[in-house]
């Protein structure tokens, strides 16, 4: 499998790199196992994360890194959910506008789903450049600029592709990176 | 009884250092996490655990401010150690003889031949619904913290030596070349 990138990134698509978005769209649900890192305006934490997506939901647990469990993030077809550790439920249209009213910064869940596959959300424009197996090096959409490192041949229950292990997102002055695991 | 050892644990064992095993348990039991590592604590509030692979990680007291060090993600969080006491039972053992203002202490029936007590975080969002520290004949042997999601975390220590001659040094943080140090 490709680790170190030796031809550099290309801008334009690839013929690879639209045959492995093809292929993911395959992909419908995961469950991954991850530690996230979050740094803005100065202030950060480190976190650990489980997360089971499906098309119609989205389960997220957020562990501290001294291992309590601090927060669980449901999202349905209707609302989102986020219930803190003594058990208050706070609601929100989307993920992004509920993590940044309790928690200081957007997570960007739905992209992210995408995202974190080595992959671009067919909603809106986006700017990749790829590596020479056509996976994707660095990524914009959403005004977020997303790089990708360690990628793995990984099994998913509906395929097995090339899977990123280390995704670094920015936008502003929010920076995430997250570390995954590993995926079922 | 368990009450009795853990406040002679308090004022006899002013050092310790030991191995530890940590399992996380998720609501229904199901095993999540297994990591081992290294422990040592001097009172008051200075402690360092050490957790090897695959979840290696280093937190650090230096009895004012805890450094919460990702290795993987190369990045430090720092908080004030009175933030963290009353949530954290890696600091509920290295705090001073007052463990009763954080925590309300109560004895428990023997189990497996040790000597038990439950310690309730007095602070309300603490994390945890409960911590059960079980002695062996007066030393410490096992931790177990429920969160407030149902998740147990399980601490066994092994080679516990008591009062040990430590060098403080070993409680100070030293961040390596290249990695962020954030606040929260």
């Amino acid at each position: 499998c490709s680790s170190v990138p030796t031809a550099p990134a290309v801008i334009s698509a690839t013929p690879a790199s639209q045959q492995r978005d093809q292929r993911l769209l395959a992909v419908t649900q995961f469950a991954l196992e991850a530690k996230l890192a979050v740094q803005f305006n100065g202030k950060g934490y480190t976190a650990r994360l489980q997360w089971q997506h499906t098309p119609a939901t989205d389960q997220l647990r957020i562990f501290s890194p001294l291992g309590q469990q601090i927060a669980l993030i449901d999202r349905s077809a209707e609302s989102v959910t986020l219930t803190d550790q003594s058990g208050k439920q706070h609601h929100a249209g989307d993920v992004a506008s509920l993590t940044e009213k309790l928690l200081g910064w957007r997570l960007p869940l739905t992209g992210l789903s995408q995202w974190v596959l080595g992959t671009p959300h067919p909603h809106t424009e986006y700017e990749a450049s790829y590596l020479s197996t056509g996976e994707p090096h660095t990524l914009r959409q959403d005004g977020w600029q997303i790089a990708y490192d360690d990628y793995k041949p990984t099994i998913l229950p509906e395929i097995t592709e090339s899977l990123p292990g280390l995704v670094r997102l920015q936008q502003d002055d929010i920076r995430l990176k997250l570390l995954i695991q590993h995926w079922e | 009884d368990g009450v009795d050892d853990l406040k002679r644990f308090y004022s006899a064992t002013q050092a310790m250092r030991a191995n530890f095993k940590q399992t996380v348990f998720d609501q229904k039991g199901r095993k999540l996490q297994e990591v081992d590592g290294t422990m040592m604590l001097q009172r008051p509030n200075k402690f360092r655990w050490d957790y090897h692979k695959p979840y290696e990680q280093q937190i650090i007291s230096d009895g004012n401010q805890v450094f919460l060090f990702d290795i993987d993600l190369q990045q430090v969080t720092v908080r004030a150690v009175d933030k963290v006491l009353g949530t954290s039972p890696a600091a509920l053992l290295a705090g001073g003889p007052a463990v009763e203002t954080s925590f309300q202490l109560s004895r428990l029936v023997d189990y497996e031949g040790l000597q038990r007590v439950q310690a309730k975080p007095r602070q309300k969002d603490s994390g945890f619904q409960v911590v059960i520290i079980s002695f062996d004949h007066g030393n410490l042997a096992q931790m177990r913290m429920v969160d407030s999601f149902g998740q147990t975390t399980q601490i066994v220590f092994s080679n516990v030596e008591v009062n040990p001659a430590l060098n403080t040094a070993q409680f100070l943080f030293h961040p390596p070349k290249g990695v962020d140090v954030v606040g929260e």
